[in-house]
């Protein structure tokens, strides 16, 4: 899975944030602002990656039991698709 | 849930809906804070005063009234708005069957209603628009020196000095700041201020939506440029895309549009590229090429900094020449070319239509990033200023920025602070033609608007140039857009209206 074309995961004003350009912003014409954790996650799935693969690469940057890693992946996952960010 | 897309569907599956207002265009029936419309649907034929809600091809509803029924469409206009529009009855999707005013219904029936409807539509032209300042005549609204004060701690970061008038209406303060186009910039500042203020809501998603608007602008502006260099196109961002770093925080500068200055020699090349990116071209004539693209992107292309035309042109005929060579074709002005440019465009809106808030904060930053700067060549500034004839225009408003912005505030004389409150961001037709009146004369301003001359039809008809025998025949060329193209129809209909209500100069024509 990844984030459609157009997604766009930016730094501002101390604040990550997500928003949708193209195709991507017929769905979604608001904003979103992420903690780090977040935006790391988004940012993995700017490319293909499955869930498993953003799982290793939390527990690889944070010191994070994988069962955490793989709640915040799939709650990240899960707001993305809702606001129709997700190609699967 | 109702959205703006749903509307038609669920208004057939329920056979009314309730929704909240939005805008201040059917003021002082609706106020977007408090009250909400009941709509149902329609398919018969509405009669006049009726509040049809329509949705205009580029899919944006609007709720205003029918001042006149035609016999395929309805002439329209908000109870706050003067302009008039010409609505199909296939736009049509509902009307307004009664409202809620402060929590109480009241239907479209009700006699009270009508006597209101009978008072608002008297005399359209001569409507009292409310938009948040100016209650009475010689008054000051309290939210004049509020916003500025609020503009001024919030693009010197620093605290809102207290204390504050206790009558500020956060609507109106709202409203105004819209006007200006500093509602972004100081929202910060009013959310430390007024945090339970209902109207924050708004404020917050406006700034929002402003920050998102700059960073899309950013990576497709980042885009086209990309293609410029492939295709060899040297280029230099002015204006507003230099002035939005100067601000505190990304996104505080609301703007329209990305001005960019390109090599003219490549028109056509630019053209091909920005038609692939899927721009319209609304126009390559004149100072500059403008291309639009859904949903907001609107990129002016300059080919040249000034009009020939203008006053100041003569000191701008070469933007290159002392560009600073950024990338193989990016290029950019120096600090003090920068610092000229601005005050000579300042200069061309404040002296033709007026020039709000915005503009100020812009010169405040600019000075402090510029005309302040350590090593900075003011004896060549002040030469080039000198040399536009905008030396006193200069003093006048750094003085005006000075007293605004300034570590020591003071107060602005009224007749100055009325001018640029008054004008909001852009200025305003009503200040451009009043100048032009007072200096030529109707009968003279009228008869150059129609027949304008030589140098004026180059710009907007370049194959005029070097054959003025063809002048009759691009004047009548453009006096047929009064009669085909609906825009320039309309704006001709509200300088008339404008024109009727000024008196002649004491020099008199």
């Amino acid at each position: 899975m990844k984030l459609k074309s157009g997604v766009i995961i930016t730094e501002a004003n101390g604040e990550y944030i997500a928003i949708a350009a193209g195709d991507a912003g017929k769905n979604f014409n608001g904003m979103i602002k992420m903690n780090g954790t977040a935006a790391f996650i988004a940012k993995l799935l700017q490319t293909d990656i499955s869930e498993d693969a953003i799982v290793d690469a939390l527990c690889n940057e944070y010191e994070v039991e994988r069962e955490t890693a793989r709640e915040n992946t799939i709650v990240i996952i899960d707001k993305l698709s809702s606001i129709g960010l997700i190609e699967k | 849930m109702i959205n703006e897309k749903n509307i038609e569907s669920v208004l057939a599956q329920n056979g009314y809906i309730v929704a909240p207002v939005k805008g201040d265009s059917m003021l002082p029936m609706l106020d977007e804070n408090q009250d909400a419309v009941r709509i149902v649907p329609v398919s018969y034929k509405l009669e006049k005063y009726d509040i049809p809600l329509y949705r205009r091809p580029n899919g944006k509803l609007v709720l205003h009234r029918i001042i006149e029924v035609k016999s395929n469409h309805y002439i329209i206009c908000g109870d706050n708005r003067t302009n008039l529009e010409k609505v199909p009855f296939k736009w049509v999707i509902g009307v307004a069957e009664g409202f809620y005013k402060n929590g109480e219904y009241v239907s479209c029936k009700d006699e009270k209603y009508l006597e209101y409807v009978y008072e608002q539509c008297k005399d359209i032209e001569g409507r009292k628009i409310i938009n948040g300042y100016v209650p009475e005549k010689g008054a000051v609204p309290p939210e004049w020196g509020f916003l500025i004060a609020l503009l001024r701690a919030s693009i010197n970061e620093k605290e809102v000095k207290l204390p504050f008038p206790d009558n500020v209406d956060v609507n109106k303060l709202f409203l105004l700041a819209k006007r200006h186009m500093v509602a972004a910039a100081v929202y910060r500042k009013v959310a430390e201020v007024f945090p339970d203020s209902p109207t924050l809501d708004k404020w917050k998603n406006l700034s929002d939506m402003n920050l998102r608007k700059a960073i899309l602008f950013d990576v497709e502006r980042g885009a086209i440029v990309s293609e410029m260099e492939k295709a060899g196109i040297r280029y230099m961002f002015l204006k507003g895309i230099v002035i939005n770093e100067m601000y505190p925080f990304k996104g505080m500068r609301e703007f329209a549009d990305n001005d960019i200055l390109y090599d003219r020699s490549k028109q056509m090349e630019l053209n091909r590229i920005m038609t692939d990116r899927e721009y319209d071209t609304a126009s390559l004539k004149g100072v500059h090429d403008t291309y639009y693209r859904e949903p907001m992107y609107n990129f002016e292309m300059h080919k040249m900094l000034f009009s020939p035309r203008h006053p100041v042109a003569h000191e701008f005929t070469d933007p290159w020449k002392n560009a600073v060579k950024k990338g193989e074709f990016s290029y950019a002005q120096t600090d003090e070319d920068f610092y000229v440019y601005f005050i000579a465009h300042f200069y061309k809106h404040y002296s033709e239509g007026g020039a709000g808030l915005r503009s100020f904060a812009d010169l405040w930053l600019i000075k402090k990033n510029t005309l302040d700067k350590n090593g900075i060549d003011r004896k060549y500034i002040s030469e080039r200023i000198s040399r536009a004839g905008i030396s006193e225009f200069e003093k006048e408003v750094l003085d005006v920025v000075e007293r605004m912005f300034g570590d020591t505030p003071s107060e602005i004389s009224p007749e100055t602070l009325d001018f640029i409150m008054k004008s909001g961001a852009y200025g305003t037709m009503l200040n451009r033609i009043e100048k032009h009146v007072k200096n030529e004369g109707k009968l003279k301003y009228v008869l150059t608007r129609a027949f304008p001359p030589y140098q004026t039809m180059i710009e907007i008809y370049p194959s005029v140039y070097g054959k003025p025998y063809l002048l009759p025949f691009a004047w009548m060329l453009r006096l047929g857009r009064v009669v085909f193209v609906k825009k320039t129809r309309t704006n001709m209909k509200n300088e008339v209206r404008i024109l009727k209500k000024l008196k002649n100069n004491t020099n008199g024509e």
